[in-house]
């Protein structure tokens, strides 16, 4: 069975954990409680026919008070890069850390999440900001962890490139 | 002190201690009970009985590759790792941390309970906190502001389209209103990151 390492990347507060606690159990929280460290859980499910396990590596999120660390993103075969839509900031934190990723592990799959996506007549990030990370080869999906909009397919999504 | 002793200390401290054994098999060291945390995360671990580890902690299987170069290696000190979280049986988040020791030629796994989890996690959670409310202080002044400056422009251009003497009074009136609504929201600066505003 294949297994490959997933990293959940982004600022605090974008709903790493959420995502990954929708996707693995389906079940979503609106209590904010910041990750300390890494807390890593599994999924194993069909992509393309094949029966793959996720590990699912939840980083906590970056801000001032603290970075990604290079370690916990080495041996991952893809990452999800996480950003609010209803703050702005989180974008820019995303695309910091896509180059980080980049430099530490090379070119592997990896879609941006625009996470709330309950909450999009309070987004500040526009489509012309989407359009620009499109324009630059970026796969961009709208997502709620509350809802569970977008959620299974965006891991999925991302499991059937690595597995191309 | 006897070993049982000693065994009981690290156990109140929340430390468990494993020992590497060929073909990458690992053994709990000591006899007497582990600490609760890792009853609620371990099936196995009784006297004899081969720790998964890296199973039911994957985290420390990673840092079994930078553990294995250190043992060979024979290092002095130990090789710690970062911090990570677990979900015991009952739900619970845990916080520990895992270092790879040599002891003379035997090589030791150490994982314990992360001294500072609970308070670095309240420290971060009260800060980020902050920041989001600060934040949030920012658009709902800005959402404010915006319309504002909108209203006063139109009052100028009334004021500008050729009144009477009553009306230009009243605009002016209206326009200086205004102003001072933008004043009193101006006023509310928001707070600087990391200074909580008090609660009542």
């Amino acid at each position: 069975m294949l297994q490959k390492k997933i990293c959940m990347l982004g600022g605090f507060g974008v709903g790493k954990t959420s995502l990954v606690s929708r996707f693995v159990t389906s079940i979503f929280s609106d209590t904010y409680l910041t990750t300390i460290g890494v807390k890593i859980d599994k999924k194993t499910f069909a992509v393309d026919a094949h029966e793959m396990t996720l590990m699912l590596w939840d980083i906590y999120g970056q801000d001032e008070f603290q970075t990604v660390r290079d370690s916990y993103l080495r041996g991952a075969s893809g990452y999800l890069l996480v950003a609010d839509g209803t703050r702005h900031a989180t974008l820019e934190t995303a695309a910091a850390l896509q180059q980080k990723a980049e430099s530490v592990i090379g070119r592997v799959p990896f879609l941006l999440l625009l996470n709330k996506a309950d909450l999009i007549r309070e987004w500040q990030v526009d489509e012309q900001a989407l359009v620009k990370l499109v324009d630059r080869g970026w796969s961009v999906v709208k997502t709620s962890a509350k809802t569970g909009d977008g959620v299974e397919g965006a891991f999925t999504m991302l499991a059937s490139r690595m597995a191309a | 002190m006897t070993n049982t002793f000693c065994e009981e200390i690290l156990a109140g401290l929340g430390l468990v201690l494993l020992e590497r054994l060929p073909h990458g098999i690992f053994l709990r060291v000591g006899r007497s009970e582990p600490p609760e945390w890792f009853r609620h995360v371990m099936r196995s671990g009784k006297e004899n009985e081969p720790v998964t580890v890296a199973e039911a902690m994957p985290f420390v299987g990673d840092f079994l590759d930078s553990a294995e170069s250190f043992w060979r290696e024979g290092s002095n000190g130990r090789l710690r790792s970062e911090a990570f979280t677990i979900v015991d049986s009952r739900g619970t988040e845990i916080g520990l941390v895992a270092s790879a020791l040599v002891v003379g030629h035997r090589h030791l796994l150490a994982i314990e309970l992360s001294a500072d989890y609970d308070e670095r996690r309240r420290a971060l959670q009260s800060a980020r906190e902050n920041v989001l409310e600060h934040d949030e202080h920012v658009r709902r002044t800005g959402a404010l502001l915006t319309p504002l400056a909108a209203v006063r422009s139109l009052a100028d251009r009334l004021a500008a389209s050729g009144l009477s003497a009553d009306q230009e009074a009243l605009s002016t009136a209206i326009s200086e209103q205004l102003a001072a609504m933008a004043n009193s929201i101006q006023s509310l600066a928001p707070l600087p990151k990391g200074v909580r505003r008090a609660r009542s």
